[in-house]
């Protein structure tokens, strides 16, 4: 992978608090989440990638350079933060206006126009941002950071106060801007709209990084948890039996019909998967991982 | 004829043009802030205040032309006196437009989003500085250029006039200048403690004032003439006379002690030395600019 945000063994404290410690990771093109709970450290590393703050130890670089040290790196990124950074007494177009020309675009009124645009703010140009909902001000939020086309976005919380229907526009929206080939580094609390959107993640607890990379690999690579499968099948008492017998499954539960396995090596079990449902007479009506979504990898992980 | 459509799919539009550099940011954010210190797109009781201000400034300057057009030889420097006129109501702009510019910055919290952007945090400060440091030197300085023309138009030979008076343009722009300046630091120091606008701008008035009654008490009391320097006000003041050649009289106060008053004092106070005013005005710039980068150094982490 071409890593275009490089954080090696990034700390960082206040006093006696530790935001982050020891953050080390490489992201590349494409979409990855920033997943953990509240106070994790996710709005620290936001900050530190985007050189709003300088680590206590560790280094960054975005593009190969300290963000900090080259401002004109800046206009090759772009920041959505948490908070609602917008004048209320501004349009949206009048904001977005001053956004382009502070990162140096050449005409920063059509840049404006593009940008809302592509958040479908465009029929709320001439409104003043005070009177936008939330959901418009989150799109608009991140109407500034995408204002100047750049390569890497970082977006804190974007979907925060958005409805059903924005959401989609914006999950659709930063979908699409990993698909172009831009760096997005997105933070979410919804773990299902991460993982529709997210290639991978990068999950975070009190500061410290517990895992990253594709959910799926990171489940797989859980070895303390087992797998949990359910298994739907006409005899499932004797299928349940042949599991046990050949050893595949630590584990089952049988109820209304249903079968719930524990699998320590999933390569195994669904290897042999299919000459045991052969030999058991039943045909398998359903198979199921209960346990490879993002929300399971979380709630082993933070726990 | 079959109907024919056609879905182009334009894919992903990358931004082609070219990234202007540092300078374009601050001029964009110079331009930017300098339309809200007018108050472009401000609320109508913003508009208004800058409305009266900017009157009661221009009234001092058209009366100042009368008087000394039509009135004594002592009104010979208008522009000096005027000076002494509008400082308070330029020290009035200053705390409407400091408080706009820094506090509803920081309080509608954007100062992250300027600090991804290509300017570092004393561009950021550069720019705000140069807005009020700017309209404040302009509202003090073409109410006197003003009388200026006037003043050779109507002479008998507007030429003669412009040369033997020229210097006071020049005398008048560095007094606004160091005005500005010095209520611009003020101004902004004070802005940058609190994200209220009404705060700071109440400080920004008050402050000065009570300085000023305080070292006029501390000075009669003490009878050392050190305490004038408390009078942060008079800094620029004494500047200010001294680039219009004006000499600053020692005052009597003359007043009475007692239960009864009956023990009656006077007091004579000798002004310090314009040098003195010099490094003192120097000397408190520097250290209110120092509080303002001081305070958003800890601000851009907030």
């Amino acid at each position: 992978m071409n890593s275009t945000i490089s954080v090696q063994h990034v700390s960082k404290w206040y006093g006696q608090v530790v935001a982050l410690s020891d953050v080390s990771c490489e992201i590349g093109p494409g979409v990855t989440a920033l997943v953990g709970p509240n106070g994790a450290g996710k709005t620290t590393l936001f900050k530190i990638i985007a050189g709003l703050l300088v680590p206590s130890q560790g280094t960054v670089r975005v593009l190969g350079q300290a963000p900090r040290a080259h401002p004109e790196l800046s206009s090759k990124l772009g920041f959505c933060p948490e908070t609602e950074p917008l004048y209320d007494f501004m349009t949206g177009q009048e904001f977005l206006e001053l956004s382009a020309a502070m990162y140096g675009i050449a005409d920063p009124q059509a840049a404006a126009m593009r940008a809302l645009e592509r958040v479908q703010l465009l029929s709320e140009k001439d409104k003043r941002i005070g009177a936008y909902s939330r959901g418009m001000r989150q799109r608009l939020k991140l109407a500034q950071a995408l204002v100047h086309d750049p390569e890497i976005l970082l977006l804190d919380e974007p979907l925060k106060g958005a409805d059903p229907t924005q959401r989609l526009l914006l999950l659709e929206l930063i979908r699409s801007l990993g698909q172009a080939g831009k760096t997005v580094l997105i933070s979410s609390h919804v773990l299902y709209e991460v993982e529709r959107m997210a290639s991978q993640i990068l999950l975070i607890h009190r500061g410290r990084l517990l895992a990253f990379g594709d959910v799926r690999a990171i489940r797989a690579a859980m070895d303390d948890r087992p797998h949990r499968v359910l298994l739907v099948s006409r005899d499932p008492q004797r299928l349940a039996a042949l599991l046990t017998e050949r050893a595949l499954v630590s584990g089952v539960t049988l109820s209304n019909g249903q079968l719930i396995v524990e699998v320590r090596d999933p390569a195994a079990f669904y290897g042999r998967l299919p000459s045991i449902v052969v030999e058991a007479g039943a045909p398998l009506e359903r198979l199921v991982s209960l346990d490879e979504d993002l929300e399971s990898v979380f709630r082993y992980l933070v726990r | 004829m079959t109907p024919k459509s056609v879905i182009y799919d334009q894919g992903y539009r990358r931004y082609e043009g070219r990234y202007l550099g540092r300078g374009y940011a601050i001029w964009s954010l110079f331009a930017s802030d300098l339309r809200r210190a007018l108050g472009m797109k401000r609320s109508w009781q913003y508009k208004v205040g800058l409305g009266i201000l900017t009157t009661i400034i221009f009234a001092q300057a058209l009366t100042f032309f009368f008087v000394s057009t039509v009135g004594p030889a002592a009104l010979i420097t208008p522009q000096a006196m005027l000076f002494d006129g509008m400082s308070f109501f330029l020290l009035i702009l200053s705390a409407m437009i400091a408080p706009d510019l820094l506090c509803t910055d920081r309080r509608y919290r954007v100062l992250p989003l300027y600090l991804v952007r290509p300017i570092e945090l004393y561009d950021y400060l550069l720019a705000k500085q140069a807005v009020l440091v700017g309209v404040v030197a302009l509202a003090s300085f073409i109410p006197q250029l003003g009388i200026f023309l006037a003043k050779a138009l109507i002479a008998p030979s507007a030429l003669e006039y412009v040369s033997t008076h020229g210097w006071m343009v020049g005398a008048s722009a560095a007094a606004s200048l160091v005005y500005a300046l010095f209520y611009g630091a003020i101004a902004s120091a004070i802005a940058a403690l609190t994200p209220r606008w009404s705060y700071a701008a109440g400080a920004i008035i008050a402050v000065p004032v009570a300085l000023g009654l305080a070292s006029g008490i501390i000075t009669i009391l003490t009878k050392n003439p050190w305490w004038q320097l408390l009078d942060i006000l008079s800094f620029p003041s004494a500047l200010k006379d001294a680039l219009f050649g004006v000499t600053i009289q020692a005052t009597t106060f003359t007043f009475r002690m007692g239960r009864e008053g009956e023990i009656p004092r006077e007091v004579t106070m000798q002004p310090l030395e314009t040098w003195i005013y010099g490094v003192a005005a120097g000397a408190f710039i520097v250290g209110a600019l120092g509080i303002l980068f001081a305070r958003y150094v800890r601000a851009r982490y907030e």
